[in-house]
């Protein structure tokens, strides 16, 4: 055991101080740095352009349906913020104190429907959403995070006077959708997102009016200007039907209530917030273990290769048996997949402020789901017994091969072949606790890579057992077999290895050197 | 044979179809130096790597310190590897003290041990260099004592000479002198037939994997007919009548000098009273006994390979 030890230490100083480890090992915290600090260098450009607020452009033929838009905008600027403040209220508020003193308050932010159009009129007469959030403030939780406000999306803006006076309206404004030219906004310049054209039939039904934009597929003005179109449509309309203005609003805006239950909410079923980021959370952690794995079991064949080019190999078997030094380098790589997971996992959680809001929710959502110490060390067991099971497999390779091209030859072809070995899992985190996650629990060789996924939820007891009998009569078959294929072909000078060659080898038998 | 250290009987190695090792048995007594000679694809290093454990024979024994190759012998054998390689990344004292830890030797005695070494073998002022900047000289230096830093009472050495320049042979020379004078018993192969005459006691010659020789230097030599070479300006022709004499052959294209062949047991004095009694005027006579390259030649029937004198 020391001597397997002595060579998986000796390993691990050797690539650990290498200056290709470092770079592998320092490339993820950077692309996270790079991808936390991006998107909010990228805002500055982009609020140029107009950024995620949405500068469009009305040309009203009827004249009369302007203060409508305008009114339906003011709408879209509250209902967002009653959703935001109602989200944040109900993670940050005392909410026995509240409803105790603030039954008011309580019934609009907690216990109300944020999306009728009561809570929004409520809000409104409360002077806003900062008005109402400076009433909720001394209600707070002592550790609440600061209140954002959502900014207002969408401005409206006037035309140039070249493309209002213009007859071909889609050809004079295409310069400023497209971005070539900017129009005065409310801050400065800013890029034309959409134009609406109503014309004068518009009213009375005989024309349709016209969405201009060269973005089609993000509709949220669009609706929002169709429901202030509709509404405007319908009132007009009851009024042309003698219909008493109150009663037509009352009918706009009366609306049915629905509430939602989850009967399981620990099942993936509907994707919710939280299912999302438990999805793609366990998605995340399994591509970086099994980054770790290959990339690990890759580094340590290409130095077998090496010493057995050079004949360290050769030295090394005059001092320790060729299973002793097939482990010492099994635990080389698992040493280094350590390293790797843990620098990434730490650069991860000490640039958590600094990250972009989603990857910090995911990461908060990992670090909340993995608070049991027991899955923590389910994850590891597993995620060890898959490096283990790659691991052994590619040094049975990387001892067949006398060249890195040998190695690759062999290695590639190995590598496609585990495609459905690194796919499965991904389609298991949709739905870790169903029939296909249990199924592939027992699966040999798939075995510990589901269990990685699985191991962010809370598996039953028996899929844990089994998987982990199942992982480790894998890892015993497979390291029996590779330990035959390792001995034989260690020092075997024959160069050309193929991979149809190594797998005669590997299952065929081949007397031993 | 009872103070062998070494026992190899009847073993054989087969690589497929391949004959590498035919039937080979000798032993090496404790304390001395063996030499493995023979041409290159002889069966010297597939001989040495079924001594080590590290390939298995097809057939024969072999027993290490009445033992089994193996785990259980392992760490009482050094070997220097033909092919030399050390990682390149770490430092010359860094290299030692590992394979001495491999071999046994606890962290503070093997860092000590190749402090040492390095001492002894002149390197105590790279200690801390990397492999990769030393010379060649000096990194089979360090290979060296990669193979005796665990104080092995066996030490097999595979064509430790090849590659060096002739001080540091001198030096490797000595290294090996000193490791026999201190008990060990080395065992070394070497296609370099200098080396074998100047330090071993005993030699074993592989001719395409068989034994062809197994003896001292003296049993070798009295193995080929013994040679006396003359030059005179008179006919020597004579000499065929010399009782002892089998062969006399005149200086031709290849040899300026007449070469009297001896039988075995013969004496060359005999030939140098003939040449007084016929009046023969010689200004050449050597009867230095056969050297080893000579005796490797006639063992080896002519095919000696790369074998060097």
């Amino acid at each position: 055991m020391r001597q397997v030890w002595l060579i998986a230490w000796h390993g691990f100083i050797q690539h650990a101080t290498s200056r290709a480890f470092m770079f592998g090992l320092l490339l993820l915290p950077l692309y996270m740095l790079i991808g936390g600090v991006a998107p909010t260098a990228s805002q500055a450009p982009l609020d140029a352009l107009g950024g995620s607020s949405r500068h469009f452009a009305v040309v009203d033929q009827t004249g009369a349906l302007l203060p409508a838009i305008d009114k339906a905008i003011e709408r879209d600027i509250v209902s967002r913020g009653l959703l935001v403040l109602s989200a944040y209220a109900d993670e940050n508020v005392d909410q026995e104190r509240l409803r105790e003193e603030r039954p008011d308050l309580a019934a609009l932010l907690i216990d109300g429907d944020a999306f009728s159009d009561a809570s929004i009129a409520a809000i409104a007469a409360r002077g806003g959403v900062s008005q109402t959030f400076v009433e909720l403030r001394p209600y707070l939780k002592p550790d609440a995070p600061n209140f954002n406000a959502p900014v207002q999306r969408f401005f409206r803006v006037d035309l140039p006077d070249e493309v209002a006076a213009s007859d071909d309206v889609v050809s004079a404004a295409k310069p400023y959708l497209a971005a070539d030219k900017l129009i005065p906004g409310p801050f400065g310049a800013v890029s034309l997102w959409a134009i609406l054209w109503i014309p004068k039939g518009f009213l009375d039904g005989t024309d349709k009016a016209t969405y201009i934009t060269d973005d089609t597929n993000r509709v949220f003005l669009r609706e929002v200007l169709r429901e202030a179109l509709d509404g405007e449509l319908k009132r007009r309309q009851g009024a042309a039907l003698g219909v008493a203005p109150d009663s037509t609003e009352r009918v706009l805006t009366t609306a049915g209530t629905i509430d939602t239950i989850d009967p399981d909410p620990e099942r993936l079923g509907a994707l919710s917030q939280i299912r999302q980021l438990n999805v793609i959370g366990a998605i995340v952690v399994y591509l970086l273990l099994f980054m770790a794995v290959f990339m690990t079991a890759n580094m340590v064949v290409m130095a077998l290769v090496e010493e057995k080019s050079n004949r360290v190999a050769e030295l090394l078997l005059s001092c320790v048996r060729a299973e002793t030094l097939m482990a010492g380098k099994l635990f080389t790589g698992l040493l280094l997949a350590i390293l790797l997971v843990g620098v990434w996992a730490t650069s991860a959680l000490l640039s958590i402020d600094t990250l972009f809001p989603s990857a910090k929710a995911i990461i908060e959502n990992l670090t909340e789901n993995l608070k049991n110490p027991q899955q923590v060390v389910m994850l590891f067991t597993f995620f060890a017994l898959a490096y283990l099971t790659v691991g052994s497999f590619f040094l049975a390779a990387g001892s067949a091969a006398t060249s890195i091209t040998d190695a690759q030859t062999i290695v590639a072809p190995a590598t496609m072949i585990s495609i459905p070995i690194f796919m499965l899992p991904i389609a298991i985190a949709y739905d870790p606790m169903g029939g296909l996650a249990r199924f592939a629990s027992y699966l040999p060789i798939f075995a510990p890579f589901t269990m990685m996924v699985r191991s962010l939820s809370k598996p039953e007891g028996i899929d844990v057992l089994g998987a982990l009998v199942v992982s480790v009569l894998t890892l015993w078959w497979m390291i029996r077999l590779v330990a035959r294929v390792f001995r034989a072909n260690l020092l075997r000078p024959d160069s050309g290895a193929t991979f149809t060659g190594f797998l005669r080898d590997l299952f065929g038998g081949r007397k031993q050197v | 044979m009872g103070d062998a250290v070494l026992e190899l009987s009847g073993v054989t190695k087969r690589y497929g179809d391949f004959l590498a090792v035919d039937r080979v048995s000798f032993d090496a007594p404790r304390g001395r130096i063996l030499g493995l000679l023979g041409p290159n694809g002889a069966g010297k290093t597939s001989t040495l790597r079924m001594i080590l454990g590290i390939s298995q024979p097809t057939e024969g024994e072999i027993s290490i310190f009445g033992r089994a190759p193996g785990k259980a012998v392992q760490r009482r054998i050094g070997y220097l590897p033909e092919e030399r390689g050390l990682y390149k990344r770490m430092t010359a004292r860094d290299t030692i003290a590992y394979f001495g830890k491999l071999k046994g030797m606890w962290g503070g005695r093997a860092r000590r041990r190749a402090d040492d070494l390095l001492d002894e073998l002149g390197l105590g002022h790279v200690k801390d260099r990397r492999i990769e900047a030393l010379s060649k000289g000096m990194a089979q230096k360090v290979q060296l004592a990669t193979a005796i830093a665990h104080e092995p009472e066996l030490v097999i050495l595979d064509e430790p000479f090849s590659g060096l320049d002739p001080i540091n042979q001198n030096e490797l020379e000595a290294a090996i002198r000193r490791l026999a004078n201190a008990g060990t018993t080395v065992l070394f192969s070497t296609h370099t037939m200098s080396h074998a005459e100047r330090l071993c006691d005993r030699f074993v010659i592989l001719v395409k994997g068989h034994k062809a020789f197994d003896g001292t230097l003296e049993e070798a030599r009295a193995e080929i007919p013994r040679k006396i070479k003359l030059e005179s300006t008179n006919d020597l022709g004579f000499l065929a009548t010399v009782k002892g004499v089998t062969q006399v052959v005149p200086p031709h294209d290849e040899v300026d000098h007449w070469e009297i062949f001896l039988a075995k047991g013969a004496d060359p004095q005999a030939v140098l009273a003939a040449c007084f009694e016929h009046g023969a005027k010689l200004t050449r006579f050597d009867s230095s006994p056969p050297t080893l390259h000579e005796v490797f030649v006639v063992l080896a029937g002519g095919d000696v390979g790369d074998a060097q004198p």
